[in-house]
């Protein structure tokens, strides 16, 4: 398993939200995953219930950002999104326009955490923020997260899927970084 | 974002190229079709405003001459009655409540829907002067008024007439006023003489004849004295008769053009913009509705139309029968913006049967409502905290810039900048089909808006001095029509009006029938004190004061249908019905029942399934359309 491929494919899964990169995500997170793509997939289906779920136009039935599960009212671009948005900065990251989208959207996670595993290579201390990353801010709303899609989807099949697999992918890592931090 | 069939809820994501490349392609197809743009139709009110808003009109043009639906829901019949008497619509500055010693507030709820104003009337109270509330409903500012007076629903303008008529038997008018400014007031006088009386009054309006008689002297000794003639009297097939029969009230009693006076209903003093952004040019070429039309609209310049084509207007408040039978060429794409018309459009069954024979309906807004629902696209729209544009009022004299405070959020864009974006892709895929400038930059947009007289008129340099904050107009009087010089025909105050007879009223404000009943009881749809119209109650705090819809209705009346507190009911008339939760209220009477307009989220509460299209009395003279009858509608009540 490729920890930083698998990532992108998170990330793409629910960054662009068309059928076309559903179903290219879908894959790679089954390839690295080392699990088979199941056989009766309705794509067109799968792309209706992802909208229902994460973009809309009516209000997302388990939304993809932090906010909503960490914020005691449910409010995005409240603390929530100006600590992670505050995490990005230390490791010097920002994204193009401040106060459009959240910073906690799962996309941005992802692709952040996907920085610190490449950086890990060239930094091992970079491990800290990973660790602190994983730790004190995913693992403590993406189990929320799932559940709550998990609840929502129907009969959906790759996307109850891969909300199966995000929920082992931050058990995993919660894990390993403890593991690879005694390392140090 | 695409749906897949309209009312499926199966969306697919787009982009903006791909949504606007798909109805730059509808629109071409169009014109290529019919060999004209009528088949493009714009329905759009208040729902998203700024001056610069008008930039979705502007849109229009630039694409071509297309069908719109004009007039108002709001207030159309009022202000066509005081056109008529006063020759505009102009109302005292609020403020000046103050200086009143009598107010009459009449068919209008300030203390929910224009807290604003209520602290001038307070303080108008505390300094000793009489508050009266005449109303079909016990509101929340009749509880606040010294004199709460229950009428029946539309006989508004009977009241007026037989306190009009007590006025002249005790000879209480301003004889001064009515000879020297005024027109027609000896044929009004024989006519309250001939065919008034108080106690005809006190019978058809429900309002005892001791009580007019009591109301009309004092309001006739005060000095001075007012009346806020709120919008919900004149939503009816007699509304702009009442409006008129109050008026001539004030009038007689010589309390227009005075500080403290007035026949209050609302202005447009402050709206001279240069409407940069509506006034567009149609494409080369383009064609259009054979003959000369005007666009009317309450706030802006009339869109005149100087060349050979013009637009096809058609009444905002038909809105689904005029889908359902316009022809040659019959709509095909319908763009929504500023508005949510499954919620505020009456006959909510009509529309929907109305928007399945549309080929395209593009939505702009910025919540999943019940319009949205039943669109193939919709374009996610900014909020005023995104956009810079600049407002002033219908009823206080201020002005205020409104500047933009957040990035747009995800993929929102303002109206403007989704016309600048239309513009360049339909230009890409035939050059030359719209004219609509490359502009995205709403501080553009707003500053293009501002001319020496706005500046003269707030006492400003530059659109930049409202930057330290809302400037007020220079008036010479906080009393409208204070040099008494009117804008009618006559230049008078006009009792007896020639132009409400051209558009096919009575000189007089005589006495009109109320809309014949059509069901058991009078249904009233009145404003919320949760939201305006269907906006914000949805607003996830708004719902923890306001969590469900209710029908009100008389403890009477509920026992003898067997209706108790709290039980589920069914109100259904022809048009279709609601089924709600009930309460049980003397706030309303006997022979009423109430809800108020509201679009929540959750469930399908929809008022507009029980009021049809029925046309007010005026509206036509100044916002080219009547307005609607929405609180002239009947229905009956059983437990679901």
């Amino acid at each position: 398993m490729d920890r930083v491929k698998l990532l992108e494919a998170f990330r793409d899964f629910f960054h662009y939200g068309t059928l076309d990169r559903l179903i290219d995500s879908y894959a790679v997170i089954k390839t690295e995953s080392n699990t088979t793509i199941p056989a009766d997939i309705d794509w067109q289906e799968e792309e209706y219930t992802f909208n229902r779920l994460f973009v809309g136009p009516s209000t997302p039935l388990a939304p993809a950002v932090a906010s909503v599960y960490l914020d005691p009212e449910g409010q995005i671009q409240g603390k929530v999104t100006s600590q992670v948005r505050d995490f990005y900065d230390s490791i010097g990251l920002e994204l193009p326009e401040i106060g459009s989208e959240p910073e906690d959207s799962l996309a941005y996670e992802f692709d952040v955490c996907r920085y610190l595993l490449l950086l890990i290579k060239e930094v091992p201390e970079i491990i800290e923020a990973y660790d602190e990353f994983i730790n004190e801010h995913m693992k403590l709303w993406l189990p929320q997260f799932v559940q709550r899609g998990l609840e929502n989807c129907g009969d959906s099949v790759a996307i109850r899927d891969v909300l199966g697999l995000i929920n082992e992918w931050i058990k995993k890592e919660s894990e390993m970084t403890d593991m690879s931090k005694e390392l140090i | 974002m695409k749906q897949m069939g309209r009312g499926t809820g199966n969306w697919k994501r787009i982009s903006w190229d791909e949504a606007l490349t798909e109805i730059s392609q509808k629109i071409l197809e169009i014109k290529k079709k019919d060999d004209n743009l009528l088949g493009m139709a714009l329905t759009k009110y208040s729902g998203n405003f700024g001056i610069t808003h008008y930039g979705v009109e502007g849109m229009m043009s630039s694409l071509g001459y297309t069908t719109r639906f004009v007039g108002t829901p709001c207030w159309p019949a009022g202000i066509d009655a005081q056109n008529f008497d006063m020759g505009n619509m102009w109302c005292n500055d609020p403020e000046d409540f103050v200086k009143s010693k009598y107010i009459i507030i009449w068919g209008g709820n300030p203390a929910w829907n224009s807290v604003h104003t209520m602290k001038f009337i307070y303080e108008a109270q505390d300094k000793g002067a009489k508050v009266v509330v005449i109303d079909p409903i016990l509101t929340q500012t009749a509880a606040k008024a010294d004199v709460y007076v229950r009428i029946k629903t539309s006989q508004d303008g009977v009241l007026a007439l037989g306190m009009a008529k007590h006025i002249v038997d005790k000879k209480l008018y301003d004889k001064e006023f009515v000879t020297k400014y005024a027109k027609g007031f000896d044929d009004y006088l024989n006519y309250l003489n001939k065919s008034v009386t108080v106690e005809w009054a006190a019978k058809e309006s429900g309002v005892p004849a001791d009580v007019i008689r009591q109301l009309a002297e004092e309001f006739a000794k005060a000095d001075p004295a007012t009346i806020w003639a709120g919008y919900g009297l004149q939503r009816h097939t007699n509304g702009g008769n009442n409006v008129r029969a109050i008026d001539a009230l004030v009038a007689m009693t010589g309390n227009i053009g005075k500080e403290g006076g007035g026949a209050r209903y609302g202005h447009l003093q402050t709206w001279g913009f240069n409407y940069n952004a509506m006034v567009q040019k149609q494409p080369k070429g383009s064609k259009g509705y054979l003959g000369k039309d005007i666009i009317k609209s309450e706030f802006a310049n009339d869109e005149a139309q100087a060349a050979a084509y013009a637009n096809r207007t058609i009444n905002i408040n038909k809105l689904a029968e005029s889908i359902l039978t316009t022809n040659e060429p019959p709509i095909r794409l319908l763009w929504v913006a500023c508005k949510n018309p499954f919620a505020q459009d009456f006959d909510r069954p009509k529309l929907l049967k109305a928007f399945e024979t549309l080929e395209m309906v593009v939505v702009v807004d910025q919540f999943f409502n019940e319009t949205v629902q039943n669109a193939d696209i919709v374009l996610p729209s900014t909020t005023l905290f995104e956009e810079n544009t600049v407002n002033v009022s219908y009823w206080h004299y201020w002005i205020g810039l409104n500047e933009k405070a957040i990035p747009n959020q995800y993929e929102a864009k303002s109206d403007l900048q989704i016309a600048a974006l239309l513009s360049k892709k339909i230009n890409e895929l035939d050059k030359g089909s719209c004219t609509f400038p490359q502009i995205t930059d709403t501080q553009v947009w707003m500053e293009k808006e501002f001319n020496d007289g706005i500046h003269k008129f707030f006492g400003i340099k530059s659109w930049k001095d409202l930057k330290d904050g809302p400037r007020k107009a220079k008036i010479a009087s906080s009393a409208s029509w204070s040099d008494k010089k009117f804008g009618t025909p006559s230049g008078k105050y006009e009792f007896s009006s020639d132009q409400a007879e051209k558009f096919g009223h009575t000189k007089l404000p005589e006495f009109k029938e109320r809309r014949k009943a059509y069901d058991k009881f009078r249904v009233l749809t009145p404003h919320t004190q949760f939201g305006l119209h269907s906006q914000f109650v949805n607003v996830d705090y708004m719902e923890d004061f306001n969590k469900e819809p209710y029908v009100y209705i008389n403890p009477k009346a509920a026992k003898a249908k067997g209706i108790k507190e709290g039980d589920m009911v069914k109100v259904e008339n022809k048009v279709g019905n609601v089924t709600v939760k009930a309460r049980l209220t003397e706030n309303v009477a006997v022979d009423v029942i109430l809800m108020y307009e509201a679009w929540f989220k959750k469930g399908d509460f929809n008022v507009q399934n029980v009021v049809d299209d029925e046309s007010s009395d005026m509206g036509t003279f100044k916002t080219g359309a009547p307005g609607v009858a929405i609180h002239d509608q009947f229905a009956d009540i059983a437990k679901a």
